[in-house]
C-alpha cells in the first residue's frame, strides 16, 4: 500500500515536534595522518579503548591506539572521504550492533547494517561486540547436543551446546559445508544459527545465502558479513558483532550457534589493522595479542547456568591450513583454545571420502556427554572399529596373504568408512543414524558388497520408516536404545537383509 | 641512541619551565615560542637553520635581525640550542607542550568561543562569567562562524560543548534518516 503525502509529512511533523536536542559535549581531535582504513588523530585525550568517534561525512572510526599524546582509530567507512586536519569526535558509545529476533533471515554487515536490499532492520534493541565472557559460576555442563546431522560427527565427535569445536583444513574441502550442514540441520529445530563470513569473496557468500534459502534454512539464520572488499577494520569486528547478535539468545535462554568462517583470514586482518596502527610485529608478524583477540571471542561461547537462564551458545569457528599444516601460529593457538577440532584431510576428500573427515585426529573433549544415548551406544565401536581398520590398512598395502581376522578388520573398516560418507547438504536425522551406525558397527553390513552399502542404508531406513515405525519414534522419544528396541532394530536390519535387500540384489541382476 | 621525538621535546620543555618559573618569565616565554613556532613553520625559514653550510653563529644572527626584538635573548638561545643539536623540528612540538605546562602551573583556562555573531559587550561579559571557575584564570577568546546559524561553540583543549543552532539541526536530520 502506498503512503501518501500527507501520511509522510505527519510523521515528519511527530517527529520533529518530539525531537529534543541535547548540548552535544564532546572530545574532539585532528586527522594527522590517513591511510589503509586507519588514521591517526591529535587531541582526542578523553578518548575511550574502542570508542567510537564521529568523522566528517558521517564516517565513522574507532579508537583503537591510545597513546600519550595520539590516538590511533580504524576507520569504518569509506576512509578516503577524510582529509589530513579534518575533525573527529567521541561519540561515549562503543561499537554496537542490532541484536533480537528481528535480524532473523536477514544478511548485515559487521555494524549491524542492512546489505541484502531488503530494507531495514527494526531492530529494537543493540548491545556492545565486545563484552567479557561469563564466568564459571555463569556456566553449566555441556549436555545437550548440536545435531549436525553429519554422521561421522555426530557419533565420533560429537559437538554439544556450549562447546567451541575447531573446524581445520585446507582450502576447498568442505569446511563451509559442514558448517551449512549443520545449518540446515537445525531446520524446525530450536537452535538458531549465525554465520559469519570474514574476508570471503561475495560470490561466495551470496552463493552460502542462496543455498541456505533453497534448504529454508533462512528462517532460522542470521548472516553476518564482512567481506573481502571491505576494510580490514570491518573483517577485524566481524566475529565479535556474530557473537554479540549470537548472545542476545543465550542471555534469553535460548540455543545459537555461531560459526566463523574463517578465523584464519580474521587474524590476517587483524595483522593488516595492527601493523598499520605500528604495533610491534610478532611471530609471523602478528602483533602480540592476537592469541587473546581469538581466545577472548571464543570465551564467550557458553552454556550458562539455569539461574541465568539455561541458553547457550555454541562456536564453531574455522581455520584454513596450508598443505595439511596444523602446527602454524594461528591454527595452533585456535586448537588450543577450542574444546576439540574436526580435523579435514585433503587425501581423503580426493580419494571420494566426503565429509572428509579424518576421525583419528579429530577430537572432541566434551565428547560423549554431547551425545543421546542412543547414538553413545551404538557408536562406542566406531571410533575403534576405523582406528584399527587403518592400522591395518596401512600393513596390507604390502602384505600377500592376511589372516581371516585382519580380512575381516579390513571389511568392517571399509564399510564402516562407506556408511559415514554423506553427500553435500543431506543431514541426516539422529535417529536414521543412530540405525545406520549400529548396522556398520554390529556387523550386519558385512556381507554386503561395498559399492552397495550406500544403496542398502538408504532402502533400510525407507524400510524401516515403512514397517517399523514406533521402533524409530521410540528412539526419538527415549532418546535412548534400550535392550528390546535393540533387539527390534537388529531382527528388523536383518529382516530387511535378508528378504527385501537380497531379493531385490537378486531382481537387480 | 636520541630516544622518541616526545621524549627529546619533553626534556627542551622541563628545562623552559624551570626558566619560566625561576624567572617568572611565562609570558615571555610563550611569547618566544609562539615566533620560534611561526618560522620553523616555515618552510625555507626551517631549512635555513638546519643548514650545515651557514655558521650557527651567522643563521642564529640572521634570525636575531629578522624578529628584532620579538624574541628575547631566551629564545634566541633555546633556539641556538635546538640549531646545534640539529632539532629545530622539535620546536612545534616543544611550544605546544610548553603552553599546555604553563597553562596547568599559572591555573590558566584558555576557552575559544566561537559565535554566530558577534557578542556585545554584555554578553561577552555574562559569557566570561559561566565560564569561569574559581581560582582558575580564564583566557577567553571569540571568533564568528555564521554557520553556525545561531547559538555557540565552546572549546577548551580537546572539550568541545556544541550548543550551535547548526548542530541542532544536524541532529535532527540523523534523527529523521
Amino acid at each position: 500500500m502506498a503512503i501518501s503525502p500527507e501520511e509522510i509529512a505527519d510523521a515528519l511533523r511527530q517527529q520533529i515536534e518530539g525531537f529534543q536536542a541535547q548540548a552535544e559535549q564532546a572530545n574532539v581531535g585532528h586527522v594527522l595522518e590517513i591511510g589503509d582504513g586507519v588514521a591517526r588523530l591529535s587531541g582526542l585525550s578523553q578518548a575511550m579503548a574502542g570508542e567510537l568517534l564521529a568523522f566528517p561525512h558521517d564516517v565513522t572510526g574507532m579508537a583503537l591506539n591510545l597513546e600519550e599524546d595520539a590516538v590511533g582509530a580504524v576507520i569504518l567507512g569509506d576512509y578516503l572521504q577524510i582529509q589530513e586536519g579534518d575533525e573527529a569526535r567521541t561519540t561515549g558509545r562503543v561499537a554496537e550492533v542490532p541484536v533480537g529476533p528481528e535480524l532473523l533471515g536477514r544478511v548485515v554487515n559487521a555494524i549491524g547494517e542492512p546489505v541484502d536490499g531488503k530494507g531495514p532492520v527494526n531492530a529494537m534493541r543493540s548491545d556492545v561486540i565486545e563484552k567479557v565472557a561469563p564466568g564459571v559460576a555463569q556456566r553449566q555442563n555441556v549436555d545437550t547436543p548440536v545435531q549436525t546431522g553429519l554422521k561421522a560427527i555426530d557419533s565420533m565427535t560429537p559437538i554439544g551446546r556450549g562447546q567451541r569445536e575447531l573446524i581445520i583444513g585446507d582450502r576447498q574441502i568442505g569446511k563451509t559445508a559442514i558448517a551449512l550442514d549443520t545449518i540446515i540441520s537445525q531446520r524446525g529445530g530450536d537452535l538458531i544459527c549465525i554465520y559469519c563470513a570474514i574476508g570471503q569473496k561475495e560470490s561466495a557468500v551470496a552463493q552460502v545465502v542462496a543455498t541456505l534459502q533453497e534448504a529454508g534454512a533462512m528462517e532460522h539464520t542470521i548472516v553476518v558479513l564482512a567481506s573481502a572488499s571491505e576494510p580490514a577494520a570491518l573483517q577485524f569486528m566481524a566475529p565479535f558483532a556474530a557473537c554479540t547478535i549470537g548472545e542476545y539468545f543465550r542471555d534469553n535462554g535460548q540455543d545459537a550457534l555461531v560459526i566463523y568462517d574463517d578465523l584464519t583470514k580474521h587474524a590476517w586482518a587483524y595483522r593488516q589493522v595492527s601493523l598499520v596502527l605500528r604495533r610491534p610485529p610478532g611471530r609471523e608478524a602478528y602483533p602480540g595479542d592476537v592469541f587473546y583477540l581469538h581466545s577472548r571471542l571464543l570465551e564467550r561461547a557458553a552454556r550458562l547456568s539455569d539461574e541465568h537462564g539455561g541458553g547457550s551458545l555454541t562456536a564453531l569457528p574455522i581455520i584454513e591450513t596450508q598443505e595439511g599444516d596444523v602446527t602454524t601460529y594461528i591454527p595452533t593457538n585456535v586448537i588450543s583454545i577450542t574444546d576439540g577440532q574436526i580435523y579435514l584431510e585433503a587425501d581423503l576428500f580426493n580419494g571420494g571420502i566426503r565429509p572428509a573427515i579424518n576421525p583419528g585426529i579429530s577430537v572432541s573433549r566434551v565428547g560423549g556427554d554431547a551425545q543421546i544415548r542412543a547414538m553413545k551406544s551404538v557408536s562406542g565401536g566406531l571410533r575403534l572399529d576405523l582406528s584399527q581398520y587403518r592400522d591395518v590398512a596401512a600393513f596390507a598395502q604390502f602384505a600377500s596373504d592376511l589372516d581371516q581376522a585382519t580380512r575381516n578388520q579390513l571389511e568392517r573398516g571399509q564399510r564402516v568408512t562407506e556408511l559415514l560418507k554423506q553427500g553435500q547438504f543431506e543431514p541426516m536425522d539422529v535417529v536414521d543414524q543412530v540405525c545406520v551406525i549400529y548396522a556398520g558397527t554390529q556387523g550386519l553390513l558385512d556381507e554386503i558388497p561395498l559399492v552397495d552399502v550406500g544403496r542398502f542404508e538408504q532402502e533400510m531406513l525407507n524400510y524401516l520408516r515403512d514397517t517399523h515405525p514406533d521402533l524409530l519414534q521410540g528412539i526419538r522419544d527415549s532418546a535412548d536404545l534400550d535392550d528390546d528396541a535393540e533387539a527390534t532394530l537388529r531382527s528388523a536390519i536383518q529382516d530387511f537383509k535378508t528378504n527385501v535387500f537380497a531379493a531385490s540384489a537378486v531382481a537387480a541382476g | 641512541m636520541r630516544g622518541s621525538r616526545r621524549r627529546r621535546a619533553s626534556h627542551y620543555v622541563e628545562a623552559v619551565m624551570a626558566d619560566a618559573r625561576a624567572g617568572q618569565a611565562w609570558d615571555v616565554w610563550e611569547a618566544d615560542l609562539d615566533i620560534l613556532r611561526v618560522i620553523t613553520d616555515d618552510d625555507p625559514a626551517r631549512r635555513f637553520l638546519q643548514s650545515t653550510s651557514i655558521g650557527l653563529d651567522d643563521r642564529i644572527q640572521a634570525v636575531q635581525r629578522a624578529a628584532g626584538e620579538a624574541v628575547s635573548t631566551r629564545g634566541l638561545g633555546l633556539l641556538r640550542l635546538l640549531a646545534a643539536q640539529r632539532e629545530i623540528d622539535l620546536t612545534q612540538e616543544i611550544a605546544r607542550r610548553f603552553r599546555d605546562a604553563a597553562d596547568e602551573a599559572q591555573h590558566v583556562d584558555r576557552v575559544h568561543v566561537t559565535t554566530a555573531a558577534a557578542l556585545d559587550a554584555v554578553e561577552l561579559r555574562d559569557l566570561r562569567d559561566g565560564l569561569s571557575a574559581p581560582g582558575r584564570t580564564l583566557r577567553l577568546t571569540t571568533d564568528i562562524d555564521p554557520a553556525l546559524l545561531g547559538g555557540f561553540v565552546v572549546r577548551r583543549g580537546d572539550d568541545v560543548l556544541d550548543l550551535s543552532v547548526h548542530a541542532r539541526l544536524q541532529a535532527l536530520a540523523s534523527t529523521l534518516r
